[in-house]
């Protein structure tokens, strides 16, 4: 009898027994990821989901946002709880990914020249102006544009070529000139298409059909 | 039958004393024993009560060390990531950070994102003709990364005088690993020239080594190779 007590007391000293904090837990609950992955060994409980967080930020911080929502799942089929902070980090990145592709999706078509104006600092006119831009989004790099323009522009001088360009998260892209500035920048009410330089700036308004 | 003590008659049962040598008869005080439990019941009662106290035990430990809570049986609701958190709309040069606030993991991809904004620049950099306080890239990083990267660039730096000057086009982020106090970035970098043929597009395999540098990030090493088409 006297055994079995201390048997049972035994027992309930090594229940609680505090375990020092992990360091990983520390760098994980700061967004440290790779150092987490660094500091823990494969048997760690938290090695795969941190690795799995390095991951889907490299793929975010290339803006290939379907491999952010495939990680991202990926992250919520492990056995986490439901709060924990890599879960809940994961899932907020996957629907800003999702978020993104809808954006994207809904801006990719073909728009027409709804208002074309010359403001040359000191008058704005409107001009004559013809055409079509086409743009689609690429697969894996999601923010890069390939704008095909069809007789577009100018009357007298139209343009048929096609060019690709990267595009911020916010949809929108400057690009410098030897003199001057083109910018691109898409909207509720569609896309514009702004040419600044020595004589004026010249912006094209246009709607999506 | 009792016997008495003393003599060892035998004592008639309510005798107080021996009828021989009048010794006096003490009573026993009976105690009865409670009958024994069978030894099968002691055992299973005996495992019930460590099994109980050790569950116990368990759950208190595990309590103690897990910081990530269990109770919560319900995700809570989570927000989208508002886009300025993952973009480049902040500066990530002007981050300063400190042990207390050491930069998170996306914060040192960002860094890197933002310097290849500064590449093309970079290429245009004369020895003769320009002061290198002037190029966006020496905020990034240590003198000697920005001397072999202007050494790097002779392709885009070809291309630098071109009415559409070179501009990044796709940065791909194929590593990133830590080392302790340092990072290990490695990238695919593509840079989009134009030229009287038409765009051109110009590839290097990247490797960067990032620290943290008194109170902000700073790139050490850049180990640039153009990959030929």
């Amino acid at each position: 009898m006297k055994q079995f007590v201390i048997i049972l007391f035994c027992v309930l000293l090594a229940g609680c027994t505090e375990v020092p904090p992990s360091g990983v837990q520390s760098e994980l609950e700061l967004g440290q990821y790779t150092q987490a992955v660094d500091q823990s060994t494969r048997q760690d409980t938290m090695h795969d989901p941190a690795k799995l967080m390095v991951q889907l930020e490299t793929a975010l911080a290339s803006y290939h946002f379907k491999e952010v929502v495939k990680i991202a799942r990926t992250i919520d089929q492990l056995a986490l709880a439901q709060d924990n902070p890599i879960r809940l980090r994961a899932k907020s990145l996957q629907l800003s990914a999702e978020a993104m592709l809808v954006q994207l999706k809904q801006v990719e078509g073909t728009y027409q020249i709804e208002r074309s104006t010359l403001d040359t600092g000191l008058k704005e006119r409107s001009f004559p102006a013809t055409g079509q831009i086409d743009v689609s989004f690429a697969k894996r790099d999601g923010l890069v544009a390939t704008i095909d323009y069809q007789d577009f522009g100018m009357v007298e001088a139209p343009r048929n070529d096609t060019e690709s360009i990267r595009f911020e998260p916010d949809l929108s892209a400057r690009l410098a000139l030897s003199e001057g500035l083109v910018s691109y920048v898409f909207n509720r009410s569609g896309f514009t298409l702004t040419f600044e330089g020595p004589g004026g700036k010249l912006v094209y308004q246009l709607k999506k059909i | 039958m009792e016997r008495c003590s003393l003599c060892g008659t035998p004592l008639e049962t309510d005798e107080t004393a021996c009828s021989y040598c009048k010794h006096p008869v003490l009573k026993k005080i009976k105690t009865l024993d409670p009958p024994n439990p069978p030894s099968s019941s002691r055992r299973l009662l005996s495992f019930i009560t460590v099994f109980v106290i050790g569950l116990g035990s368990v759950g208190t430990w595990y309590g103690l060390t897990q910081t990530e809570s269990t109770h919560t049986t319900l995700a809570p609701p989570v927000q989208a990531s508002p886009i300025a958190d993952w973009s480049d709309e902040m500066s990530a040069y002007n981050q300063t950070y400190s042990s207390e606030d050491p930069p998170a993991s996306y914060d040192v991809l960002k860094f890197v994102r933002q310097y290849t904004k500064t590449v093309p620049e970079t290429a245009t950099y004369s020895k003769t003709t320009d002061t290198l306080e002037t190029f966006s890239a020496i905020q990034f990083a240590t003198l000697e990364t920005f001397h072999s990267e202007v050494a790097a660039l002779q392709t885009i730096q070809a291309a630098s005088d071109s009415p559409i000057p070179p501009r990044p086009h796709t940065v791909d982020f194929e590593r990133f690993v830590s080392n302790g106090a340092s990072f290990q970035i490695k990238t695919v970098e593509t840079y989009q020239l134009t030229r009287s043929a038409g765009q051109h597009l110009v590839t290097y395999d990247v490797r960067y080594n990032v620290r943290l540098h008194t109170d902000h990030l700073q790139i050490t090493h850049i180990v640039r190779t153009e990959v030929k088409a």
